[in-house]
């Protein structure tokens, strides 16, 4: 529908120039011969109008590069040979022959013919107006000056109507651009018109004298193009860098800088080809199509023809697998980035085989791009990674914040049942009955307890954690120490499911006692608290070179995707099972610790016999018989003190121990 | 009501505040899920002369407080099945307990936590360990201001 509507308004431009070069040649009286000059010198001019179109000359004037054409020299010129039907003619040819030269599009021919008609029927009427009497008078130069201005005016105005028609230009823009440069064309080409003129009165082969100017201004014309085309692609080869400056995605960052390089060197096809964080390569296709993923065996191909420099291939040259992506009998332009430089882009731009305008330094440009390409693909890995260590560093800052948050109120909750027992006794004083007294001494006391070891807890984590915390290697006696354990649990808490099995041909073990009390007793915790019900089992056996403590409840058991999860501090399975059993979440955090302090390991499965429940599996090295004696007695005290849980330099390291 | 309306009053005569209500001891609802923060609670508000029902957690609460209508809740944030904003909003969502006023006590202190507590709606939010007399006090002080708007 637009372009329909379009070519309607072009064609009525088009009727609009005819109407009014017919009506203006129509006032000139048809004489004998309108055609009073032969056909030789219209054919002469003709040709001359032609060749001054097809050489356009280009001149920069205020940092705008104009192109333009001296075809008013060719009017002026003739208007002194022909009748004004003529010279009309002459233009008209020579425009027709300029456009089937240039393979214009008909429409554009058409209109270009047209224009070309009613510019030079106006020319012509205000030329004859003027009237000169011969080229050497000063009318005639006012004339000439006179028509030229008209016929460049008229072709101005009917250029920025057509492209306001077509490319939707504003008309007062291209006038403003284009009227200086039209201008100064006019009035130098009426006057290089009346001068060849006048040469040419004197002797025919005088213009002659012309030619090196003419070539000396064709030349420099010459120049002013490569120069304006050179500016304008470092000034896309810049734009399109700093598009690509901020690309934080490797994925991302392929697609647009293809999609740029195929801009950039106006392709049909492009190709990105980056080497990602772990060294492998990945590249992408860019068409009309779109953007797709390029298969591993073209990447290669790619890598492999480049090599360390820019390459162009003819279509004969393309690999096999490349040839299959790009469009049948193309170029291929290839460049990677700079190899000293990290070298880890490859761009290739694909071109239809000899188009139309192939410009040089295309190869230079692309090459140039490979090394902004190169950068924006580091800067989006720089990104990448720097946005994950940021990540993980808040998570960390969370992890902490919550680890605070959580010690905090693990400390306040005993210590407000100690505050408000006393608190209690002193306000009360006599008011309260002795046995609600005692209670609350006891639950003071028993608060402040757990408040005491949750403390050395924590301490001994975060010594353990730093395996700054210091442990003894002794030779104990592990049936007497699990002995002692179950006299323990049945004496404090009541507790009559524990059941200890020491197998019999364990005998002594060299480790921490005190250590080994304190994995045991939480595990025992463990399962006295999460496993409310049935019997709980605690197992010693002799391993080759160690021995196994086992811990077996028969609870609900821990699903086998948690079991590594219910390690890490403060993580309860089940929050409101912690909460009723007053659990604080550092238990088996701080088992393992300490098991692998000691040179073993904790882990948690199910129960061997397939039942429900867990199962703790503490090992622990260092058999029996020889004790692994310290290499020098420890530094402080002798019993191990998690108090000091700062780094000590010279710590004691266990055999097996990390 | 002489006394009962200073905040500075932390030693109250039980005979007195009985006097001042004239019908009935006043109710206290203690919540927390700690059996130790119970007794010490129940123990000091019941020789101030207050009637005292306990909960150990959030819905027991809710249950509690529908059927006895306690003049104040003092309430553990920190609970098994139900926490105390839960048990907050039950009440105030009700229009039989929605004037009941409520101190929140809760082993959550950073700033964001009580900022948190103070928006939930409670009437006061106190941190443990808290401090015996505030919290007798704040109870005194809560019976004395339901008791003018009576």
């Amino acid at each position: 529908m637009k372009a329909s509507r379009t070519t309607r308004r072009v064609l009525q431009l088009v009727c609009a120039h005819l109407v009014v070069g017919a009506a203006l040649l129509g006032r000139f009286a048809v004489g004998d011969d309108p055609f009073a000059t032969s056909l030789l010198t219209l054919a002469a001019f003709a040709a001359g109008y032609a060749l001054v179109d097809l050489i356009p000359l280009h001149l920069e004037f205020r940092r705008h590069a104009h192109t333009i054409t001296i075809t008013e020299a060719v009017i002026v010129a003739s208007a002194f040979y022909m009748e004004p039907a003529g010279v009309v003619a002459a233009a008209v040819i020579g425009e027709l022959i300029a456009c089937l030269k240039n393979r214009l599009q008909p429409l554009q021919l058409t209109f270009n013919v047209a224009q070309t008609f009613g510019a030079a029927a106006v020319a012509i009427t205000v030329f004859t107006a003027v009237g000169p009497a011969d080229a050497t008078s000063g009318r005639a130069w006012a004339a000439a000056f006179a028509a030229a201005a008209c016929f460049a005016t008229v072709s101005m105005v009917s250029v920025a109507s057509v492209l306001t028609i077509v490319e939707g230009t504003a008309f007062r823009r291209v006038v403003g651009v284009t009227s200086a440069s039209t201008g100064i064309t006019a009035l130098a080409s009426a006057a290089l018109g009346l001068a060849l003129l006048t040469l040419a009165e004197g002797s025919a082969a005088a213009p002659l004298l012309l030619a090196p100017v003419v070539a000396l201004v064709v030349l420099e014309s010459k120049r002013v193009t490569d120069a304006s085309a050179e500016r304008l692609r470092f000034q896309r080869l810049y734009e399109a860098s700093s598009r690509t400056a901020r690309l934080s995605r490797l994925e991302e960052a392929v697609t647009v800088l293809a999609t740029e390089a195929r801009d950039l060197l106006t392709g049909a096809q492009a190709i990105c080809c980056a080497r990602g964080d772990d060294g492998s390569w990945s590249g992408v296709v860019v068409d009309d199509a779109g953007s797709r993923a390029l298969d591993a065996t073209a990447v290669e191909e790619l890598r492999a023809v480049s090599g360390n420099s820019t390459v162009e291939l003819a279509w004969q040259q393309v690999p096999p697998a490349l040839r299959a992506v790009c469009a049948r009998d193309s170029e291929v332009v290839v460049a990677p980035s700079d190899p000293t430089n990290g070298g880890q882009v490859v761009l290739a731009v694909v071109a239809p085989h000899g188009g139309e305008q192939r410009q040089s330094g295309l190869a230079e440009v692309l090459s140039a791009f490979a090394g902004t390409a190169a950068l924006a693909v580091s800067n989006a890995a720089l990104y990448a990674e720097v946005e994950t260590a940021l990540r993980h560093q808040i998570d960390l800052n969370r992890q902490k914040a919550e680890f605070v948050a959580a010690v905090s109120h693990e400390l306040r909750t005993p210590l407000a049942s100690v505050l408000g027992s006393v608190q209690t006794i002193r306000r009360l004083g006599a008011r309260l009955a002795p046995d609600d007294a005692e209670e609350l001494l006891e639950a003071a006391l028993s608060q402040g307890s757990r408040l005491r070891r949750l403390i050395e807890d924590l301490l001994l984590v975060a010594a353990a954690e730093h395996r700054t915390a210091h442990y003894q290697s002794d030779p104990i006696d592990p049936v007497a120490t699990l002995r002692a354990l179950e006299d323990q649990f049945r004496a404090a808490s009541g507790e009559q499911r524990l059941r200890v099995v020491v197998d019999p041909d364990v005998k002594e073990l060299c480790t921490d006692e005190d250590k080994l009390q304190r994995v045991l007793t939480n595990l025992v915790e463990n399962a006295v608290k999460y496993a409310p019900d049935g019997p709980i089992e605690l197992r010693c056996a002799k391993l080759d070179g160690g021995s196994r403590f086992t811990v077996t409840d028969s609870g609900p058991g821990i699903p086998a995707h948690e079991r590594e999860r219910v390690f890490e501090r403060f993580v309860q399975l089940d929050q409101s099972s912690t909460r009723r059993q007053g659990g604080t979440g550092l238990g088996l955090h701080l088992c393992r610790n300490v098991a692998e302090l000691l040179g073993g390991s904790l882990i948690v499965r199910g129960r061997d016999d397939g039942r429900p429940g867990a199962q703790f599996v503490l090992t622990l090295p260092g058999e029996t018989a020889v004790p692994a004696p310290p290499s020098e007695p420890p530094p402080v005290t002798p019993k191990a003190d998690v108090r000091n849980a700062e780094p000590f330099p010279d710590r004691l390291v266990a055999p097996g121990a990390r | 009501m002489t006394d009962n309306g200073d905040p500075m009053n932390t030693e109250v005569d039980p005979i007195h505040l009985l006097e001042a209500s004239a019908q009935r001891p006043r109710r206290v609802l203690v919540v927390d899920d700690d059996p130790t923060i119970r007794r010490v609670l129940t123990l000091n508000l019941e020789a101030d002369g207050y009637e005292v029902s306990v909960a150990g957690d959030g819905d027991e609460a809710k249950e509690l407080a529908r059927s006895i209508h306690p003049d104040v809740v003092i309430l553990d944030v920190m609970m098994p099945v139900a926490d105390g904003y839960s048990v907050l909003r039950a009440l105030r969502s009700s229009p039989q307990t929605d004037d009941i006023p409520v101190v929140m006590l809760s082993a959550r202190a950073s700033d964001d936590e009580v900022f948190q507590g103070w928006q939930s709606g409670a009437d006061s939010y106190v941190t443990k360990p808290f401090e015996l007399d505030e919290v007798m006090s704040l109870v005194e002080k809560m019976v004395a201001t339901a008791d003018d708007r009576l």
